[in-house]
């Protein structure tokens, strides 16, 4: 793995790494390598603006490239840190380089195994980027607060891959937990504005009345003795505490006073009452809102689940298959094949029976989850019901691949296996009639193999796979 | 001891015999409770037909100046009962008043309804005391942040009558010299069980009749905490309410002190819920008659004395409490001891002569008190007046033992001091200050 430092000060020179311009950087595709981005007070700006660039790249090659941060004296801030893999000083870098270099390595070592990096040369979907770049680098995602974003929390490791400072970054997170991809964990509880989803809300105690927040907050004292309950001030005499109702001095409290309670005085209506309405103020867009209607949300750590890694690994396609999968309960093919054998046997022995296997191929189907984006969940689900509705308890059911899946249909002739697998095609299409434009075309493949003693699944695969091919 | 005999020993009673066998019927409760009382009653009915001239333009001048009144609610765990108090009020002929709820510590949900009323505009005002501090410091709290011209104390398990707030008022608008005014307690749960029964008589009979007596006398002392308005003017010089238990009693002789009239109110009508069970009654009464001693012979004595705001009427109005109260409440083991001295063999026809002569007792007293309330009467079935034959033995058996043994607890043991109705630190302090 090559190294190289990007910089803006010529006079900068790291011993045994060779700087580069973030051009050139970025034009070689071919070669695994990692970048040192030199930090200076004076280009926090250009540092961000590099990462943005590098993230944002299409090729993974590039935007899972591992970032160190380099320092001489001053610390960069704790949000441009977090943006980076490492964060070392200069003179750090010297004595510690072999153990630094093992994350860059484990980066690389990640990227080799990734099949067809070479081949399909860009990653445009946000999340699936998101999804990589945790995988490769085995981390757990953690937001930080922060004043310069509206959210009032970042995801640093993340932020590189957005253009904007929105919530894009929290809406892709939802996504990817909302598809089983990422575990989440509860981090921080807090509170946006209704009108803008800003974090920076003043909180405003106002009169009940008139609504001012000029307010004067007193506590109320308590004197056993005679009884009298007034405002803390009017006992106020001299530095002492008297009862202006039978002239005796208060001296400890608990003993022969108390203070049970508190109350605000308006200053604008004179109005005193205990309960002050509490008011919201958002500092970004200055609207004011009732404390009920403040949205509270939770703020999550992410966690990259088994699922996810797998789909970093072998490309979006294969998230389809897993939200079939858990929807479906598939067999894997080793069971299915356990399947087709033990029933091969089956009609071989009594020769009574007639089963089938079908093949369903589904042309075109991650332009679905392009077009449908969040809603992708939800129209594989009615897909599932659909299969589970079409299908029996006694078919058994694998997928090959994202969009070619086996079915055993036991104690069922051609004909009737036809049958099914039209009505599943009519109902699968009349779903996406349904849900999507008409441009976008999904097809749907069919086909249907009856099961003899001389059949052999390997070469039912390979039709199907021809069925693919067509 | 048979019927003949009974009428035998009935027909040979000379009028002296009378005298020394039921001198305690003749002599003080019959004088005291029928004669003096019916007299009384008879002076304010006849009172207020000449006055009715007088009554209709207090009530045109009420209604013209259509003063704030606060409606102060202090209580503890109360929560369950001011919902429908608020809703009762919004059919007061009376409408210029605020209603300001104040929870006392309650470790219920109080405060979670009590806000929830607030945000709907039910309730005017709620304060919420964390700590505990006492039915007194609820009240102070209340007329600390009340508005109101007027002050009307009601405890939160009561409902008022639709024109309540309108009768409690008019005295203030009849005389200037009236500081405080007394509503009329009656019993809301009279069919709840046999005990609210008898209750039901006994309101009706000392509350309603009663105090319009002692009222027409310039002797009320008492304006119960269920059911009382106060000029705000008045409250504010007497600071609030004084440690309890039976602060209403005390607080209505703080203002009698000042030179105020006190009066009763009779057709300003409070619904309250009395105990429909005898041992939670005899609590109660426990509680009430231990602070007539406390209050009356020990905190307010001074009264009696001469000096410089001494006024008869508070003279007498001490004097007839503590006499027909506490002294006389003793007069019946005098009695029974004299009786077994002297007519030992005579004890049944005496005892059932004397039955017959309170029970006749009950009926005119129940008549007139009838008559006297009619109309603002409010009854659920009418079968009240057929428990009328237990009254003597509910106020000559019961009522008394009770009130005997508070007298005597209360005297040698102050044990009003130890009462949980005060939050221990307030006792601590009254028991050592001697209040």
């Amino acid at each position: 793995m090559k190294i190289y430092g990007l910089t803006s000060e010529a006079s900068f020179i790291l011993p045994s790494i060779e700087t580069l311009s973030i051009d050139d950087l970025l034009d070689d595709t071919a070669t695994v390598k990692g970048a040192v981005l030199h930090y200076t007070h004076s280009n926090k700006g250009k540092l961000h603006h590099w990462v943005q660039r590098i993230r944002q790249h299409p090729h993974p090659r590039i935007y899972l490239m591992p970032l160190a941060l380099i320092y001489e004296t001053e610390k960069p801030p704790a949000s441009l840190q977090k943006q980076f893999d490492e964060c070392v000083s200069a003179s750090q870098l010297v004595s510690a380089s072999t153990t630094k270099s093992a994350l860059f390595e484990r980066v690389a070592q990640w990227l080799e195994r990734v099949p067809n990096l070479d081949k399909d040369t860009a990653d445009s979907s946000i999340p699936f980027k998101i999804l990589r770049l945790m995988a490769s680098r085995n981390k757990r995602l953690e937001p930080i607060l922060t004043p310069h974003n509206n959210n009032g929390f970042v995801y640093p490791a993340i932020e590189g891959l957005f253009e904007r400072n929105d919530d894009s970054p929290k809406n892709s997170l939802d996504f990817l937990h909302k598809q089983q991809f990422l575990g989440r964990e509860f981090f921080k509880r807090a509170h946006f504005c209704p009108t803008c989803d800003g974090a920076f809300l003043n909180f405003i105690e106002t009169c009940t009345d008139c609504g001012a927040e000029n307010l004067k907050k007193e506590e109320l004292v308590h004197h056993f003795k005679c009884g009298h309950v007034d405002n803390l001030s009017n006992f106020e005499r001299n530095n002492q505490l008297v009862c202006p109702k039978c002239d005796e001095r208060l001296k400890h409290i608990g003993v022969d006073y108390d203070k049970p309670s508190v109350v605000y005085q308006c200053r604008q209506c004179t109005l005193q009452f205990q309960d002050p309405v509490l008011k919201v103020q958002c500092y970004s867009c200055e609207s004011e809102a009732n404390i009920d209607d403040v949205n509270v949300a939770d703020i999550y750590a992410y966690e990259l689940s088994a699922i996810g890694l797998n789909a970093a690994l072998y490309g979006l396609d294969a998230l389809f298959t897993s939200i079939l999968q858990t929807d479906l309960q598939l067999y894997s093919h080793r069971e299915f094949k356990s399947f087709i054998h033990i029933e091969k046997a089956r009609i071989g022995r009594y020769k009574k029976s007639t089963s089938c296997v079908a093949t369903i191929y589904f042309e075109n189907l991650d332009s679905i989850f392009h077009r449908l984006g969040k809603r992708t969940e939800q129209l594989f689900k009615e897909i599932s019901a659909v299969f589970k509705s079409v299908f029996r308890e006694s078919d058994v059911i694998s997928a090959l691949n994202e969009s070619v899946f086996i079915i055993l249909m036991t104690e069922t002739s051609e004909e009737n296996a036809n049958l099914a697998l039209n009505r599943l095609k009519t109902a699968i299409q009349d779903l996406f009639a349904a849900n999507l434009a008409a441009k976008l075309s999904v097809g749907i493949l069919t086909r249907v193999h009856r099961i003899d003693s001389e059949s052999d699944l390997n070469l039912m695969l390979e039709n199907a796979l021809k069925v693919n091919h067509k | 001891m048979s019927l003949e005999g009974l009428f035998a020993f009935v027909q040979n009673l000379t009028l002296a015999q009378v005298l020394a066998y039921f001198w305690p019927f003749f002599l003080l409760d019959m004088l005291r409770y029928v004669i003096i009382e019916s007299l009384l009653i008879g002076k304010f009915l006849f009172k207020r037909k000449r006055r009715r001239q007088q009554r209709a333009s207090a009530r045109h001048q009420l209604f013209m100046e259509r003063p704030l009144v606060s409606i102060i609610v202090p209580g503890k765990n109360e929560g369950k009962h001011i919902p429908a108090l608020a809703n009762s009020l919004t059919h007061q002929t009376y409408q210029n008043f605020e209603l300001i709820i104040v929870d006392d510590g309650s470790d219920d949900n109080t405060a979670l309804i009590c806000r929830q009323l607030l945000k709907q505009g039910k309730i005017d005002r709620f304060f919420r005391n964390e700590v505990r501090g006492g039915k007194a410091s609820g009240a102070n709290t209340a007329l600390r942040f009340s508005q109101g011209k007027f002050i009307v104390h009601i405890d939160a398990d009561s409902h008022l009558a639709a024109d309540a707030i309108e009768q409690i008022l008019l005295p203030f608008y009849l005389d200037a010299s009236v500081g405080a005014v007394g509503g009329d307690v009656r019993v809301a749960n009279e069919d709840a069980s046999f005990a609210t029964r008898l209750q039901t008589i006994e309101y009706i009979k000392t509350i309603s009749a009663g105090r319009v007596a002692a009222s027409e006398l310039g002797i009320l002392r008492i304006i119960s905490g269920a059911h009382g308005a106060f000029r705000r003017d008045v409250l504010d010089q007497v600071y609030g309410w004084d440690v309890g238990p039976g602060l209403d009693g005390d607080i209505t002789l703080k203002i009698r002190k000042l030179g105020y009239r006190v009066v009763h109110a009779v057709h300003a009508v409070c619904y309250t819920n009395v105990p429909s069970r005898f041992t939670n009654l005899r609590r109660q009464r426990y509680r009430w008659d231990r602070s007539l001693v406390r209050f009356r012979l020990r905190k307010h004595l001074n009264m009696l004395a001469p000096s410089a705001n001494f006024r008869s009427s508070s003279f007498f109005s001490i004097i007839e409490n503590i006499v027909f109260n506490v002294f006389f409440d003793f007069k019946w083991i005098v009695y029974v001891v004299y009786m077994l001295y002297t007519a030992p063999s005579y004890l049944g026809y005496v005892f059932i002569i004397n039955y017959f002569l309170y029970f006749i007792a009950n009926i005119v007293q129940f008549v007139i008190a009838r008559t006297l309330i009619a109309p603002s009467y409010r009854t659920i079935d009418g079968l009240t007046p057929f428990f009328l034959p237990l009254m003597p033995f509910y106020t000559g058996l019961y009522l008394r033992a009770v009130r005997t043994y508070a007298y005597l607890m209360e005297f040698l043991h102050k044990t009003s001091y130890d009462d949980p109705w005060n939050p221990w630190k307030v006792s601590r302090i009254a028991k050592k200050e001697k209040l």
